[in-house]
């Protein structure tokens, strides 16, 4: 990935950093996107498994699934009705309720939050477009309104996007298994180390092959909807 | 966009395998009873004689051939007009096989009308050593209508030894209750991936099926819900989950064995049709399931 370094052509970083870190409040750290049911199904109980879980489900998810939608959100965001039809497409492809759901409380909670720090009508109309009901209002098409917003570029907003993904399920699982902070550092640096690989098969991915095949933890988000106990909303 | 034109990524082959098909229009008759109005079908598809059930024309889609090879293609548009009701089944499981170049690929349309029903059970897709197969489904819903589309597929030819050796399986489906997108699905198993690789470690067999439902009826019901998740056991997993629309839900599965896989089949099916104030219809074979 090449980095420009000029000076001030980095002027886009300081704003990701903000709106990419867990004080932005987008109630992330609220979900654990099926991770709390596959502990609960025996799948991941210790910091072998997590990394497993981290690369078997989560990067193939984001290499097949949700990057290649942020990247076709990013190229779309100044075309609202393609937005809001991407966003719907992208609605009818999450399966699980919880899973569905959680990606658009974080997706308005994140538009809300920028709405306060950023004037941009980009971020308005699609505001604007939720509220007449043509579109949810997912968290990919959140982050790409954020990132055309910032000026930042596409591979940027995609690794923002990708670690968060990583990085909050490590943070739920230091809820849920025993582990301490180092085990969680080296299963999240495990699948980091993948990243590069994933970022760049997802920009091979066109949108009508878009979508993932990860039975089991569908099924984990579609059984966690109904577990009588549960830390996580999703 | 068109998404049936593309390779999407298989290599293309020059080859020309059968091109068949199946169009049937099933409505009610003078009596009020479900009766094919229309029907066209092409080698290698066949179709068995019809028979009733429950109310519901019970029709039997039969591939006499061993299955489908390289470069064939398949493509079935099968209505349900008003006041109507068909099940599409197949008597026994559907193959691919091993492929030189080039791919098989079946495409089907299914059309709900307001006050039709329609089941579409086939038997398991059993993908074999070096097959690459394309499947496209798009199902569109009238509102009133009522669809149940079931989906089985196996690792392979399990019993010869043969699990996770085929090529590639690309698998597209959309499911519309009038202009709302209530599911769109699109899977490209490749055995070498990440994903399947840890499908695998919890389920090293590992047989899949799923389940679409769209029903008023399922509007208000529940309890059904946790009938079909008593299904779910250490030895196969299940989830269900409403889709975007309060009468259209889904449900999933996986086991690490046919028998399994079919029982399970059969417990989702008949919790599905009480749920829905139906009858499921007999479909005539030995097992009953």
């Amino acid at each position: 990935m090449a980095t420009d370094t000029a000076p001030g052509h980095s002027a886009w970083l300081p704003a990701l950093l903000q709106t990419a870190d867990a004080l932005f409040p987008t109630g992330a750290y609220a979900h654990s996107f099926g991770l709390e049911e596959m502990v609960a199904l025996g799948v991941v109980h210790n910091e072998h498994s997590l990394r497993d879980f981290l690369t078997g489900h989560v990067l193939p998810t984001l290499e097949t699934q949700e990057l290649p939608y942020l990247r076709f959100a990013f190229e779309c965001a100044t075309d609202l009705s393609a937005l809001c039809l991407l966003d719907r497409e992208l609605n009818a492809l999450k399966l699980a309720r919880e899973t569905r759901e959680a990606s658009v409380q974080i997706g308005l909670r994140r538009l809300k939050a920028l709405l306060t720090i950023l004037d941009t009508p980009l971020l308005a109309d699609f505001a604007a477009a939720i509220a007449r009901g043509e579109a949810f209002g997912h968290h990919v098409c959140a982050c790409a309104l954020q990132g055309k917003s910032q000026a930042a570029p596409l591979e940027a907003v995609l690794v923002a996007y990708a670690y968060g993904a990583l990085s909050s399920g490590v943070t739920a699982a230091l809820k849920l298994i025993r582990i301490g902070q180092e085990g969680c550092q080296r299963a999240l640096s495990h699948a980091v180390a993948l990243l590069p690989k994933c970022l760049d098969a997802s920009l091979l991915v066109a949108r009508s092959e878009a979508g993932t095949f990860s039975p089991l933890l569908e099924i984990a988000s579609m059984r966690h909807a109904f577990a009588r106990e549960r830390l996580f909303i999703s | 966009m068109s998404e049936d034109a593309s390779s999407g990524g298989f290599p293309e082959s020059e080859g020309q395998g059968i091109r068949g098909h199946l169009r049937l229009v099933c409505g009610p008759d003078s009596r009020g009873l479900p009766s094919l109005r229309e029907q066209s079908f092409r080698a290698p598809i066949h179709l068995s004689k019809p028979h009733l059930d429950a109310g519901t024309l019970v029709v039997n889609v039969v591939n006499p051939t061993a299955g489908l090879l390289q470069d064939d293609r398949i493509h079935q548009d099968v209505r349900v007009q008003p006041g109507a009701s068909l099940l599409l089944t197949s008597p026994s499981a559907s193959r691919a096989h091993r492929v030189r170049t080039g791919w098989a690929e079946v495409s089907q349309q299914f059309h709900v009308a307001a006050g039709a029903a329609l089941e579409v059970l086939p038997e398991t897709f059993i993908p074999q050593a070096g097959a690459s197969y394309k499947q496209s489904t798009r199902a569109v819903v009238e509102s009133g209508g009522t669809l149940l589309l079931f989906e089985t597929l196996s690792p392979g030819r399990v019993a010869s030894g043969e699990s996770f050796e085929y090529t590639r399986l690309d698998w597209r489906t959309d499911v519309l209750l009038d202009q709302n997108h209530l599911l769109r699905e699109r899977y490209c198993i490749r055995p070498a991936s990440g994903e399947v690789q840890a499908l695998r470690r919890t389920f090293p067999s590992a047989y899949y099926g799923s389940a679409v439902v769209v029903c008023p009826a399922l509007c208000a019901q529940s309890a059904c819900w946790e009938q079909v998740l008593a299904l779910h056991s250490p030895e196969s997993w299940l989830g269900v989950s409403p889709l975007s629309h309060p009468s259209a839900w889904t449900v999933k599965w996986v086991c690490n064995d046919a028998p399994l896989l079919r029982s399970l089949q059969h417990g989702v099916r008949t919790a599905l049709y009480a749920a829905i104030g139906r009858t499921a219809p007999d479909l005539r074979r030995v097992s009953g399931r």
